[in-house]
């Protein structure tokens, strides 16, 4: 390659880059903005909003929300997604690939289409306008994310170890607990925290289903930009970037320790 | 065998409800004996193993167990130790938790389980190997402590699927002796599966040698090496030549008078050869053919007349092959103090054997083919 070519290939990646990261670069900083407008660069720093943000009963509520929804979902997809990905792992059930793809279609499905479907779902039994409601929405989200992470982590797992287990007395839930599960636990990590994620910062769905009582961030955030112009929704912002990139940081250095652990499978 | 600790009784297998791999098996393991289940790959070995284990259920028949039918018994609670060849170690277990893991599923109190692991351990001579990981293990010591594994909770009977394949010939030579002596200290019941006829000869008791979900012959080693009881065995135990010849008679003594291409007539002692078969197949070990640097009509009417082919010097003999009348090669095996410089590719030799050492079978056709397909396999 010339040096005109290499310069070229080295300017586009970072125009690249700089077009990925150029929303945080505007949000961060105005987080810490002392001023009460969306004016950029900000007149000076401060942490008022993150203060606002942490007094205001509503973001308060909206945050609590967060969590209970994202924590109960992502503990519902883990479990259901673990147990869709071992059993299709483990059975020969001939239209497994057709399965597969029953169960990750709502990763390809447009949110506004589920986001409908639940509410005329929910509805009737009452589901709809309360946490359950959302939780088990955004659970179905997220566990296609743990079926394709834990199936992906299977398929590297030596099966003699189930044998082998069988094999030094440990009946299939005990072999599961001290076998399986810890082999398969950086998938399963990976998959909870992008099933996290997901409840994180879905808006379709909360919008839908969700009454006053289930604010979450997203939610909160959308109202208030309609509502108020307020940098409390950029410090609001900011918080949830930093959840997310702790969370992938965490999934990442997980997964870096179990291989470094198991390069397991047969030579 | 008036108690023994495993019996087959007429086990039939087959995988998706079309492919036979075993049609009929009925064998025994005697208390503390070594079996070694030994055959080509797909000759179904490798499934009779893990019927006994548990991981596969036969069709049909009884696996009895202490004269208990185990049919149906899940795997782990049939108390037997299984050593595989991939070695499956659990690999977030150090060596010490993965030799404790049997007792520790079963319960048992925390101290009897470091005293176990420690005595297991040194008995696989791995003493200090304890906070190690498999993966930072060589090959050797990683079988070592699946022996250790599955050794530790005491089992009557231990099944071993080719636990030495994924080692080099020397670990495997030392490995083998280690085996040996476990299986002698412990007195514990082993039955072994292998390709390697050399590994089976050396540590058996008894060799049952499988070839399309039959058992062939079922014997001691020596049993199996000097009396095989058809050419599949003849081939597939220890090295054999094979001669296809014309049944003239047997003699008073039973000996079985055959004509070789060439008109040489040589004694052997027929097994299976129905009174009016012609075409037999003659079965002679390369050790048991001796080999002379002189034309053959000089020596009686007892002596074959061959060209040298090749000859190969290996250090502790040499091996000679010669070509017959009929263009068939056979192989001679000679002490290296007998090496003959004159034994250059075309030098006219005579072969000669005794009777006692020459096996007639049947050249039945199918045999024949069966054979061929087996040693490709």
């Amino acid at each position: 390659m010339s040096a005109i070519g290499r310069l070229l290939w080295v300017v586009l990646a970072a125009a690249t880059a700089l077009f990925l990261v150029a929303p945080l670069l505007v949000v961060v900083p105005l987080s810490f903005s002392s001023g009460s407008f969306l004016e950029f660069p900000p007149p000076g720093l401060s942490l008022r909003w993150y203060k606002a943000l942490w007094q205001s009963p509503f973001w308060r509520q909206a945050g609590l929300n967060t969590l209970i929804i994202g924590a109960a979902a992502t503990a519902i997809a883990s479990l259901l997604g673990t147990s869709a990905a071992i059993g299709l792992w483990l059975a020969p059930l001939p239209c497994r690939r057709a399965i597969l793809g029953l169960i990750l279609s709502p990763m390809i499905m447009p949110v506004i289409i589920t986001a409908v479907a639940l509410t005329f779902a929910f509805a009737p039994i009452g589901l709809a306008g309360s946490h359950w409601g959302l939780i088990l929405a955004h659970a179905a989200l997220g566990a296609p994310f743990v079926v394709v992470t834990v199936f992906a982590t299977l398929s590297g797992f030596d099966r003699a170890l189930l044998r082998a287990a069988s094999a030094c007395g440990a009946g299939p839930i005990t072999a599961f607990r001290r076998v399986l599960l810890p082999l398969i636990l950086p998938g399963v990590v990976s998959g909870a925290v992008l099933a996290f994620a997901t409840s994180l910062d879905e808006t379709v769905i909360v919008l839908f289903l969700g009454g006053p009582e289930q604010r979450t961030l997203p939610r909160q955030m959308f109202a208030g930009l309609k509502d108020t112009i307020e940098l409390t929704i950029l410090a609001a912002a900011t918080v949830l970037i930093a959840a997310s990139t702790l969370l992938l940081v965490a999934a990442r250095l997980l997964a870096a320790r179990s291989a470094r652990l198991a390069p397991a499978a047969p030579r | 065998m008036s108690d023994p600790l495993v019996r087959f009784d007429r086990v039939a297998k087959s995988y998706d409800r079309g492919t036979v791999v075993i049609p009929d098996l009925s064998f025994e393991v005697g208390r503390g004996e070594f079996l070694t289940l030994l055959g080509p790959s797909g000759s179904g070995k490798t499934t009779t193993l893990m019927m006994l284990a548990g991981f596969e259920a036969p069709d049909h028949g009884r696996i009895l167990l202490e004269g208990r039918n185990i049919i149906g018994v899940p795997a782990h609670k049939r108390n037997i130790g299984v050593v595989f060849q991939s070695y499956a170690l659990f690999p977030h277990l150090t060596v010490a938790q993965n030799v404790a893991f049997p007792l520790s599923v079963r319960g048992r109190p925390r101290a009897e389980i470091a005293e176990r692991v420690r005595s297991a351990l040194a008995m696989v001579r791995l003493e200090g190997f304890d906070d190690r990981r498999p993966n930072q293990l060589s090959g050797g010591q990683q079988q070592r402590v699946a022996l250790a594994r599955a050794l530790v909770f005491e089992p009557k009977l231990v099944l071993m699927d080719e636990p030495l394949g994924a080692l080099d010939k020397q670990l495997r030579a030392e490995l083998q002796a280690e085996i040996r002596r476990l299986h002698r200290e412990l007195g514990v019941t082993v039955v072994y599966v292998t390709h390697d006829q050399e590994e089976a000869l050396a540590l058996s008791d008894r060799i049952a040698v499988f070839n399309e979900g039959r058992i062939r012959q079922i014997g001691p080693p020596q049993e199996l090496y000097d009396h095989p009881c058809d050419p599949f065995v003849a081939g597939f135990i220890g090295e054999n030549n094979r001669v296809e010849g014309e049944a003239l008679g047997r003699d008073e003594d039973g000996w079985l008078a055959v004509r070789l291409a060439g008109g040489a007539v040589m004694k052997a002692a027929p097994v299976d050869v129905p009174p009016g078969a012609r075409r037999v197949l003659l079965s002679v070990r390369p050790e048991r053919i001796a080999l002379a640097h002189a034309e053959a009509e000089h020596l009686g009417a007892d002596a074959l007349s061959a060209t040298v082919v090749e000859t190969m010097f290996l250090g502790d003999h040499v091996r000679v092959r010669a070509r017959l009348a009929d263009d068939c090669v056979v192989t001679v095996k000679r002490p290296a103090f007998a090496n003959d410089p004159r034994l250059r590719p075309g030098a006219r030799v005579a072969l000669a054997w005794s009777a006692e050492h020459a096996i007639a079978f049947p050249a039945d056709q199918t045999i024949a083919g069966r054979l061929h397909a087996a040693e490709r396999a």
